[in-house]
């Protein structure tokens, strides 16, 4: 509950604060915007499962964006960024979707 | 710890999201902002054509004026003349116009096996349209124009891939050329002509349909002036050897009689045009 209250509070604030993010890390919020949903779906997860943990939660959600930032970083400097944070993509979106397809089952049983 | 991931997570995805959003509206902004330049670049360049018209028609008018004042009637017929087989200025009159278009074959079939590049038998080619207007000048046309396009004294019938190109305009199917002069006695040379036999065989072997009709009251529109270049002052008195415009001879016999020389004669590199002559 409080960590859904949490995400509420961040989207509110993303929303009335509204930041310009800078010319540099414009390569990085296709990146940003699936992890964040990994993160939030995984949590989600996780608490279905009941094997939720605070830690593993915040580690696996810092590492992962470093790795992904790290993935395109590299991929920018090598001069394939789009290709790269493509992939980054595809890999986080298939967490999305075999997460959800969990919380599907816990929720629906089908 | 849970709570300021969350917060982050959220804070994330929306920052994320509204960035990405607007990069997208930058795009279309970019997009509205470079339409708008190509229809104010238009328009100018409409505004300046007219003006150039408008301009052009003083000059005209100056010039006939000075040249009718001081007596010299003689250069201005002579311009006039000029300007007509160059193509700088309108022409109605009789004549003949030959329509060309592709074979039916071609126009059907467009066989896509041979690639779109590949030369089509059935299809009009540049060189046929070439053909078509010397042998036109051959027979004693006054002006041609194709499709609406004057040939001037330096107009180029070239193929760019598929289309043919007239002064670097593209022409669309079917290609008539209007041609000005006598058409009695144009339809009768040029029918005995070699490019009359050239248009039989393209008809009877590739089967372009080839039609050649007379008229009375036909219309060539003015091409665009070429630029002068350079031009230098003659002295007066000294009978022109060599004619202004090569088609000019090919266009009307007349012009082989000695006329008083031009007080200006352009200069020109020899003119870029493909055109072969049968």
């Amino acid at each position: 509950m409080i960590p859904a209250i949490g995400l509420l509070v961040g989207i509110v604030l993303g929303l009335v604060l509204h930041p310009s993010v800078p010319l540099w890390l414009q390569p990085y919020l296709p990146i940003a915007v699936i992890a964040a949903l990994d993160a939030v779906f995984g949590g989600v997860r996780a608490v279905l499962d009941g094997i939720f943990v605070d830690k593993v939660f915040v580690v696996s959600f810092l590492s992962n964006v470093l790795v992904a930032a790290f993935i395109v970083f590299l991929g920018d400097q090598l001069g394939v960024g789009s290709q790269l944070s493509t992939g980054v993509v595809v890999v986080l979106g298939i967490r999305i979707f075999s997460n959800v397809a969990a919380i599907r089952r816990h929720l629906f049983k089908a | 710890m849970v709570i300021a991931v969350a917060v982050a997570c959220g804070f994330l995805l929306v920052v994320s999201a509204l960035s990405l959003k607007s990069a997208t509206s930058v795009v279309e902004q970019a997009r509205a902002d470079l339409k708008a330049q190509i229809g104010a670049r238009q328009e100018a360049g409409d505004l300046l054509a007219e003006r150039v018209s408008q301009l052009e028609a003083e000059v005209a008018g100056a010039r006939s004026a000075v040249l009718g004042q001081s007596g010299r009637s003689s250069v201005l017929t002579q311009l006039s003349f000029l300007q007509v087989v160059g193509g700088v200025v309108a022409v109605t009159g009789p004549g003949i116009t030959v329509i060309l278009d592709d074979s039916a074959d071609a126009v059907s079939g467009s066989d896509p096996a041979r690639g779109s590049s590949g030369f089509e038998e059935g299809r009009v080619s540049a060189a046929d349209l070439q053909i078509v207007s010397n042998g036109l000048w051959a027979a004693g046309a006054e002006a041609i124009s194709i499709n609406g396009q004057r040939l001037t004294t330096r107009s180029a019938i070239r193929f760019a891939g598929q289309a043919i190109l007239v002064d670097f305009r593209p022409l669309v199917r079917p290609y008539v050329v209007t041609a000005i002069g006598d058409p009695k006695a144009m339809q009768a040379s040029f029918g005995s002509s070699a490019t009359g036999s050239y248009l039989k065989s393209l008809e009877d072997n590739y089967g372009i349909p080839v039609a050649i009709t007379a008229g009375s009251a036909l219309t060539c529109p003015a091409g665009v002036a070429p630029a002068l270049i350079s031009a230098t002052a003659r002295p007066d008195g000294i009978p022109s050897t060599s004619s202004p415009t090569t088609r000019a001879t090919a266009a009307s016999p007349t012009t082989q009689v000695t006329r008083p020389s031009p007080t200006t004669r352009a200069t020109r590199p020899s003119p870029s045009t493909t055109e072969k002559r049968p």
